[in-house]
């Protein structure tokens, strides 16, 4: 039998495939730059339709086809979304109970920090505590104060109710990323696998299997991930709304706090960082305490939020991040603060919520290359 | 429309094409016009080669056009012939079912050749979005890989000796 008509891996072919591997990398990258500004937006779109492919998957095991499945969850998304925004916008604080609540929260602060320091006893000297640590507490409350200021408007809209402008010009500016992301979320949940077909298509024969292998690494570790952020942030929710109510935390600001608090778990430590803010402030600024337990009151009470958080905190680190997430992200802590602090630098919050998946899914992309290269004998 | 390959028909689709195979002629129509979407339309030249002896494999292959010889490497690195497959054969059905397989012989096109590949990749998700159809296949691949298997066993004599001793 005739042998093959192999490649020559002669250095000279060698060369010039590295050359052309290098000339498209620099293109690609050239690409990816000018159009940054949509990189996100794209990134946000697919990582959301991954996250609702099982929904979709769930209905067409169900017979319904794939176009009505996707068309029902995008309206019972912008159905929630709506329900939501109105939910909140009847409800949020209007700008003069803003301005009200910021007179407040810099009243409790005052009167707090006073207590704790024993400036009430001895208003200029305080007590050992204040001594020992003025030099750093003090500038930290002329920030707080800072922080609560009224502006002018507010200021105005303490006298004149409900003349706060809206940023609406900010969202008009986001807008059409937004319309990419949506378009992107369609097409991706649309794909019954034209994109890996079509991606294969310009792969020659010799790497079809490899490139195959490390496609299907690529969508497993996504969709792992998906799954793993997904469950860990309705375990988290939950468990922040339960270790709140506990504090003493009235179920329905519960309820609106672990939702948060799940929700901005996307982000690594955002949802700890949201129950403990989100919990101080009903804290420092709630009448109401409805702990089961009698010994916590009003002068305890933020102590105790803080402990609920701790909990939370040391029940996500035993529990959650090794059960659920566990082999889904295997990054070290320093990579994914590092990664989030550079994703927000970049590109705002999205960025950061983003920056996880990213990485996971970079590190997932280079190992996969090595292992299907070197099993298939190509490096 | 003309085809480079005389023996098939120049306007079958991918669907018919399937309907015509071992491996998914109980397929209904809605179903292979499914299984048309998730395939891979692979071209290959005279001598070239579909996958490698020794290689991991990850897909199935079905022949649509042109014929692809099986061989096996030999001691004293001669290659021995194994068979000439034609159309509509298909073969390497366990590497989609998810085996981690290492090839045991090479396929490689004589002449051109045109050929379909499902990868494992491709079976899971249709497993996920089209459990029904996934199931048919995966059962049809267990039968034909059985079949394999008894025809083999039967050609080196062992069943008898098996069921002699």
């Amino acid at each position: 039998m005739a042998e093959p008509a192999r490649a020559a891996g002669s250095p000279a072919r060698r060369l010039g495939t590295l050359a052309a591997f290098g000339l498209g990398a620099c293109v690609l990258a050239w690409i990816g730059w000018k159009t940054r500004s949509l990189i996100l937006p794209c990134m946000a779109g697919a990582f959301l339709a991954y996250l609702c492919r099982p929904a979709v998957g769930f209905m067409e095991q169900r017979r319904v086809p794939r176009a009505v499945a996707i068309a029902l969850l995008v309206a019972l998304a912008l159905g929630a979304a709506a329900g939501a925004g109105h939910a909140i916008g009847s409800a949020a604080p209007s700008g003069e109970t803003i301005a009200k609540l910021k007179v407040r929260a810099a009243r409790v602060a005052h009167e707090r920090y006073a207590q704790v320091m024993g400036l009430d006893d001895a208003p200029f000297t305080g007590n050992g505590f204040y001594r020992l640590v003025r030099k750093e507490t003090d500038p930290l409350l002329a920030r707080i104060d800072q922080f609560l200021a009224l502006e002018p408007d507010e200021a105005a809209a303490r006298l004149v109710p409900g003349s706060v402008a809206r940023p609406l010009g900010t969202i008009a500016h986001v807008l059409p990323g937004w319309i990419v992301a949506f378009l992107i979320f369609v097409f991706v949940l649309m794909d019954t696998g034209e994109i890996k077909r079509g991606l294969l298509s310009f792969v020659s024969n010799r790497f079809f299997e490899p490139v195959l292998s490390i496609l299907s690494d690529l969508e497993y570790t996504l969709r792992r991930y998906a799954r793993a952020v997904f469950i860990q942030c309705v375990l988290l929710g939950g468990t922040v709304t339960v270790t709140q109510m506990i504090a003493g935390i009235p179920f329905r600001w519960a309820a609106v706090i672990g939702f948060f608090a799940g929700m901005a778990n996307v982000m690594p430590y955002a949802g700890i960082t949201t129950a403990l803010a989100c919990g101080l402030a009903y804290a420092l600024l709630g009448d109401e305490i409805r702990s089961p337990f009698p010994f916590i009151d009003a002068d305890n009470f933020p102590v105790a939020v803080l402990i609920a958080v701790l909990v939370t905190d040391a029940i996500k680190n035993i529990v959650y991040d090794p059960k659920v997430l566990g082999g889904a992200m295997r990054l070290h802590p320093v990579v994914i603060v590092i990664g989030v602090a550079s994703g927000a630098e970049m590109f705002g919050i999205l960025g950061a919520l983003l920056a996880v998946p990213a990485i996971a899914f970079a590190v997932a992309f280079v190992t996969s290359v090595f292992r299907q290269l070197r099993a298939y004998g190509e490096i | 429309m003309t085809s480079d390959f005389a023996e098939v028909p120049a306007q079958e689709t991918i669907a018919q094409f399937l309907s015509r195979t071992n491996l998914f002629g109980e397929l209904d129509a809605r179903e292979l016009k499914w299984l048309s979407r998730i395939v891979h339309v692979r071209h290959f030249a005279d001598g070239e080669f579909v996958y490698e002896e020794g290689r991991p494999g990850a897909a199935l292959f079905l022949l649509r056009h042109g014929s692809v010889e099986i061989t096996r490497r030999v001691a004293g690195g001669a290659t021995l012939s194994i068979a000439v497959l034609e159309p509509p054969a298909s073969f390497e059905e366990l590497a989609a079912l998810g085996s981690d397989l290492v090839r045991w012989t090479s396929a490689q096109a004589k002449g051109k050749a045109e050929l379909l590949a499902l990868g494992r990749s491709d079976l899971e998700s249709l497993a996920r979005h089209r459990p029904e159809i996934a199931n048919k296949v995966i059962v049809r691949l267990a039968e034909v890989t059985s079949r394999r298997l008894r025809i083999v066993l039967e050609s080196q004599g062992l069943l008898s000796e098996a069921v002699r001793g």
